[in-house]
């Protein structure tokens, strides 16, 4: 007979961990996922940067278009593999598998914040694959190894915030194939609109207050300064930091609310 | 009682086909995502490349409107071609497609009402597409004519595209390794030609392949049909037509192999 | 009169050698169990009957048409439940069958009408306006039984029809099954379930590695395998008495409390019951015990059927092997 004291008791840490290394294997083994989160950046990257190099900046070399984009193939591989994010919480909600979870003595937090470590562990996958693939195209980092850690940190914020959200969209949308139709194009969207392919004087008046605002520019810029210096990067990274935080907060709550209710 | 007193339903060409393609487009109608890929999605594209490049491209002398219309259109002819290869695998995997094979139907009809059903898609994101483009200030140059002839090169390319991409999901007939394998090919068939930046801006040595590859020349003839100033009208024309003629040629040779291997 | 007749039916996928030479034929109004484990040939021998594949060598017939000759003429005396529901989850149910009776030429108002039969013979008139995406998967499966039948089919192949139902729904596909037999539609089905087929099957045929074994009656079949057994179940203290009294009779193995003789019939377990009173031995429990198709394919293959319980349903998306 079992007594209390080996009847198993919650741990957000290890519950956390394990569910965490769960979604881990199961991204790993899923072809679609690896073809969003590493080959769908990387291909933009070498054809995308090849094609507008010349249109964007005539007179400079294809080497330093590609210096200007890689952060922002980067983050677009991040910010658009977060769809699968979005699209594994949705199917554990309708498999039941979130039933069992619920059902188990585990931490009510660890399966949203296993989703989320696992998500950043294949955002950082993400962000070496295109960053070293950009480096054998002619990215440089210029401001030495604080650079390069700022650089990385950066980007993981801000996917950190974004999966907060994408679990919430999961976690309230009826049906996940039109939930990621309509993200797909808010994102697309949110990529273009921003300094990533042209500076900002080259968008029309209109958009540049929106360029301004967008998350992905300051990502952008943020890790442009810290990868090659010039302008500070600080207020770029205070403004990420607040995206992040603040889609954390609401996102978090909503899923954690969205998750209890339908219990 | 002899077998052949029983009245055994004829197959129709023109019926079966007809009835599937309205299955086809019902179901088409009734899936969101289906029309956000018809609809939103080739906006939106018409959208950001406008915003984000109408800019640079004017400095460069090119009149981006009259240069990324056909673009946008060719691309939304593409959309609709893996829309036909994620519902052709769909079909194959589930138990349609076994269903109607051991039906007294037409032997065309499966395969061809999905090309009926995705062209009505193509044709209805052409008109939007259009519409929008005379907001950005793109214009048929030529008469009325050359509307109906750009018109027909881009179902026609639809066709080319939808008969190949069809082939590809029954071929596979998994959804999920359709969809990944369909957009490996989409993204250099669009993103190495001509359609958003001109040729010239690719490195020397891939211009060749830019120049010349299908996409590029349909987008070069659907170019001529609609702005003034374009040499070798006919030439142009002729050579995206055999490129569309050849390619559904031989997407039509292959289609009812990959459909089923009997009669 | 035979309405579907295969001889010597072969079909090898690559290396494997699917059916290696499968006889079969059904009589009219007949209900014919195709019996077999995974990969035993059955679906194969299904997708040839209707068409779906051509075999390596062999004939078939389905009333009377040669299928492989003329399999467009075939396709009109045959009706196909797959094991993948062949519905469209975004159509109504009614939409669906509307669908397939406009492609066998009903024309539009016949088809509504065929549809509107065919919904009610199936208890599904009241879900007639839900799209089929909502259903239940005993709803879907009788719907898809509902979808083959609509060009009233001389001969109906069901490939697995059960698999993944619950017993409710269960019940209620054999109710469908059993009323279409009795309207007089040829049915061939398929089934790893050997409690089905005897249920429902008038004869069973079992095919294993692409070969006919055995083909009878449930009843024949169970002879074959060597007849029943009487059980009688004693009391401890009673048990050793009542071995040895039965033992000057009959062959007795014991099991525990539990006495085990062959029996000739139900007359043998008249005689064990009385021989039992006269040495005032009261069994606890007696059972005349048939033996079941699980016996016959152990006897026939030397090793058991399974799977033994019902499979989980299919996963979505998952393809045929």
């Amino acid at each position: 007979m079992r007594n209390h004291d080996t009847a198993p008791h919650p741990s957000l840490w290890t519950d956390t961990a394990v569910l965490a290394a769960r979604s881990a294997l199961l991204m790993a083994r899923s072809p679609t996922t690896l073809l969003m989160a590493a080959a769908f950046p990387v291909i933009l990257l070498c054809l995308l940067s090849v094609s507008f190099a010349k249109v964007v900046m005539p007179d400079a070399s294809y080497a330093h278009y590609i210096d200007y984009t890689v952060p922002l193939f980067a983050t677009m591989g991040i910010t658009f593999a977060t769809l699968s994010t979005a699209i594994a919480a949705h199917t554990d909600r309708t498999t039941g598998f979130d039933d069992r979870l619920r059902t188990l003595p585990i931490s009510p937090i660890a399966p949203l914040a296993g989703r989320i470590i696992a998500d950043t562990i294949r955002n950082l996958a993400t962000l070496l694959v295109v960053t070293v693939v950009g480096i054998g195209l002619g990215f440089r980092f210029t401001e030495g190894i604080t650079g390069v850690i700022g650089y990385l940190v950066v980007p993981l914020i801000y996917g950190f915030g974004l999966a907060w959200f994408m679990v919430a969209i999961a976690l309230s949308a009826a049906s996940a194939e039109s939930a990621v139709a309509v993200l797909n194009a808010v994102l697309l969207v949110l990529s273009f609109l921003s300094t990533g392919f042209v500076t900002i004087g080259d968008l029309p008046g209109w958009a540049q207050p929106v360029a301004e605002a967008n998350p992905i520019t300051h990502v952008i810029e943020a890790m442009r300064t810290f990868a090659h210096g010039g302008e500070p990067a600080g207020l770029h990274v205070l403004a990420t930091l607040g995206w992040a935080l603040g889609l954390t907060l609401l996102a978090g709550y909503t899923a954690v609310r969205v998750r209890a209710r339908q219990a | 009682m002899s077998p052949t007193l029983i009245p055994t339903p004829q197959p129709s060409f023109v019926s079966d086909t007809a009835q599937l393609a309205g299955r086809h487009l019902r179901l088409m109608s009734r899936r969101p995502s289906s029309i956000i890929g018809a609809i939103v999605l080739p906006l939106v594209f018409a959208f950001l490349f406008f915003t984000v490049l109408n800019g640079v491209m004017e400095r460069a002398g090119v009149d981006y409107a009259q240069y990324v219309i056909p673009a946008v259109v060719l691309q939304a002819m593409f959309f609709s071609a893996i829309s036909a290869s994620v519902w052709a695998a769909e079909d194959a995997s589930g138990g349609m497609s076994a269903r109607l094979r051991s039906m007294p139907i037409s032997r065309t009809a499966p395969v061809l009402s999905l090309l009926v059903g995705e062209l009505v898609r193509a044709l209805l994101s052409l008109v939007v597409l259009v519409i929008a483009g005379y907001g950005f200030g793109f214009r048929f140059e030529r008469g009325a004519g050359y509307v109906l002839l750009f018109v027909a090169l881009a179902i026609g390319c639809a066709a080319a595209a939808c008969a190949g991409y069809i082939v590809l999901g029954f071929a596979i007939a998994k959804v999920e390794q359709v969809q990944a394998i369909g957009g490996l090919l989409y993204y250099p068939l669009l993103l190495v030609s001509n359609l958003f930046v001109p040729a010239e801006a690719f490195p020397g040595w891939l211009q060749p392949l830019v120049e010349n590859q299908p996409v590029s020349r349909i987008a070069d003839a659907l170019r001529a049909v609609s702005t003034l100033g374009h040499e070798d009208l006919g030439r142009t024309i002729l050579i995206a037509v055999l490129w569309i003629a050849g390619l559904l040629t031989a997407f039509t040779f292959l289609a009812p192999r990959a459909f089923g291997r009997v009669r | 009169m035979l309405v579907v007749e295969a001889e010597g039916l072969h079909k090898r996928f690559g290396e494997v050698e699917a059916l290696r030479g499968v006889d079969l034929q059904v009589s009219e109004g007949e209900i014919l169990g195709l019996l077999g484990p995974n990969g035993a040939g059955k679906t194969t021998t299904i997708n040839v009957l209707t068409t779906l594949i051509r075999p390596d060598a062999g004939t078939a017939r389905v009333d009377g048409i040669d299928v492989i000759a003329d399999p467009a003429a075939a396709r009109g005396r045959i009706g196909l439940t797959g094991q993948f529901a062949a519905l469209d989850d975004g159509l109504t149910a009614r939409e669906n069958l509307v669908l397939f009776g406009r492609l066998l030429k009903l024309g539009s108002a016949g088809a509504w009408a065929r549809a509107d039969e065919l919904l009610t013979e199936f208890g599904l008139a009241e879900v007639a306006h839900r799209r089929t995406g909502t259903f239940s998967g005993g709803m879907r499966r009788r719907l898809d039984l509902a979808a083959s039948m609509i060009g009233r089919p001389r001969v109906l192949f069901l490939d697995e029809p059960t698999t993944g139902l619950d017993p409710h729904s269960r019940n209620a596909l054999w109710e469908a099954v059993r009323s279409l037999r009795a309207e007089g539609t040829t049915i061939v089905l398929t089934t790893q379930y050997l409690a089905e087929a005897d249920e429902l099957a008038d004869r069973i045929v079992v095919i294993d590695h692409g070969k006919v074994i055995a083909d009878g009656t449930a009843h024949e079949l169970k002879q074959r395998t060597g007849g029943s057994t009487c059980q009688v179940g004693v009391a401890e203290s009673t048990v050793d008495r009542a071995q040895r009294v039965l033992a000057e009779r009959w062959e007795v193995s014991r099991d525990e409390l539990l006495l085990t003789i062959p029996a000739a019939g139900p007359q043998t377990l008249v005689e064990v019951l009385r021989l039992l009173d006269e040495h005032d031995v009261a069994p606890t429990e007696v059972g005349l015990r048939q033996p079941t198709l699980d016996d016959v394919f152990l006897a026939l293959t030397g090793r058991a059927s399974n799977p033994a319980t019902p499979a989980t349903e299919t996963p979505a998306g998952a393809t045929a092997p």
